[in-house]
């Protein structure tokens, strides 16, 4: 008995596309091997349970779109899009906010893409964006509204320099902010029209 | 005849001029081709993600990747190929920085590591869908991920050789290998998954 072909003909079976010729192939077979019956029924049971797992298991997926909003939130100003992103992943989730709250922080600092000063920036009496950003956090600190910025940046993006000298990166740089909040919600599912259900979150002893 | 036009329900786009839409930087289409895509992305991510990576992370990062690079792919045909190596590469990414963090161990703990199945079963719920994936985590690479592909509803022999740029006559020899594994797998389990038991069971 070819073992190969016995394999092949379950799979036909148990897939739902077994011809008429291959289901007699195979009942031929398991008359002289009355062992293949019980492989066809362990595989069948097999797959069932596989297929009961897999499709729970990827209901995930529904609840992830395609980030077109964020993506673009970041190519702002760079008509060039054949940029290089960087693994996201140690950003994804909650810092994917951080980027847009970052991205909009930035515009109101009027930093630019060059990183050199624009009009609100020279107005506001600053004479780089660096030096407003600083100032933002000697403020917030004072007022305990900023606890920190993390040192390390994220790299998002980088592009070789047209002049040949150099990289262009674009970086995420992440602030640790304080803020009061009347009360704590945490997302618990989805009702049926895709709304997040939030229900009241009561933080634990250490703090998280 | 008007009526009759108004109830045709919407066209769905051929899969290769959405791809081709999409590498063009149509926001739409690329919505679309992750929408058609992100189950069977998930699953290939269930194949080869450490048991330690969340899955939605991952798929997030390959959405990232879809967002950002698929402008990069020449060929609109070879966009399942080239989202599955995304999602592979996440998936291994994640468990290569996993592995190089530093670890704190207990003190008095020895050294020798268990070695644990690739695929996290706490991803279900049942105990018996835990069970076959702590077996289909025993098959390698090649074996695993087609039948898992295979496992979802709506992926045929057709689609998954598009996935793994591979013949459909491949596939389905594999396909077929990989289920006798898993048999063997469970009998070498002592009989304790499904079928197995119940039928040998007085």
């Amino acid at each position: 008995m070819n073992e190969a072909r016995v394999d092949i003909l379950i799979s036909h079976v148990i897939d739902g596309d077994a011809t008429d010729s291959q289901w007699n192939e195979l009942a031929a077979l398991a008359e002289k091997n009355p062992g293949i019956w019980r492989d066809l029924a362990e595989s069948q049971r097999d797959q069932l349970v596989l297929s009961r797992a897999m499709n729970a298991a990827v209901e995930i997926a529904e609840d992830v779109s395609a980030p077109i909003e964020q993506i673009e939130l970041l190519r702002q100003g760079e008509p060039d899009s054949h940029r290089h992103m960087s693994r996201a992943g140690a950003w994804i989730g909650w810092a994917v906010a951080a980027v847009i709250a970052l991205a909009a922080f930035s515009n109101r600092m009027g930093m630019n893409r060059t990183g050199s000063p624009n009009q609100n920036v020279l107005a506001a009496g600053f004479s780089t964006p660096d030096a407003a950003f600083d100032e933002y956090l000697r403020l917030g600190r004072e007022s305990g509204e900023v606890v920190g910025e993390i040192p390390t940046r994220v790299i998002v993006s980088s592009e070789k320099n047209s002049s040949g000298e150099g990289y262009e990166l674009i970086c995420l740089r992440q602030i640790m902010i304080r803020l009061q909040v009347p009360d704590l919600y945490e997302i618990a599912g989805r009702d049926e029209q895709g709304q997040p259900i939030l229900v009241q979150y009561q933080p634990k002893p250490d703090g998280m | 005849m008007e009526a009759a036009l108004k109830l045709r329900p919407p066209e769905i786009p051929d899969e290769r001029v959405l791809s081709a839409s999409a590498i063009a930087g149509d926001r739409e289409a690329i919505s679309a081709i992750w929408n058609l895509h992100r189950r069977w992305v998930a699953a290939v991510i269930v194949a080869y993600k450490s048991r330690e990576d969340d899955l939605e992370d991952l798929l997030q990062e390959v959405a990232m990747s879809l967002v950002s690079k698929i402008s990069t792919v020449r060929d609109p045909g070879h966009v399942r190929a080239w989202l599955r190596t995304v999602a592979i590469n996440a998936a291994r990414a994640s468990a290569r920085t996993r592995q190089s963090r530093p670890q704190l161990r207990l003190v008095g703990t020895p050294e020798q590591e268990k070695v644990e199945p690739a695929i996290d079963e706490s991803i279900v719920r049942d105990e018996e869908s835990r069970r076959i994936l702590s077996l289909v985590a025993n098959l390698p690479d090649d074996y695993r991920e087609p039948l898992m592909l295979r496992a979802l509803h709506s992926m045929r022999s057709k689609q998954i050789a598009a996935v793994l740029e591979l013949p459909e006559a491949t596939i389905d020899t594999r396909i077929s290998r990989a289920r006798r594994m898993l048999r063997e797998l469970a009998r070498e389990e002592g009989n304790s998954y499904g079928f197995s038991k119940k039928a040998t069971e007085p």
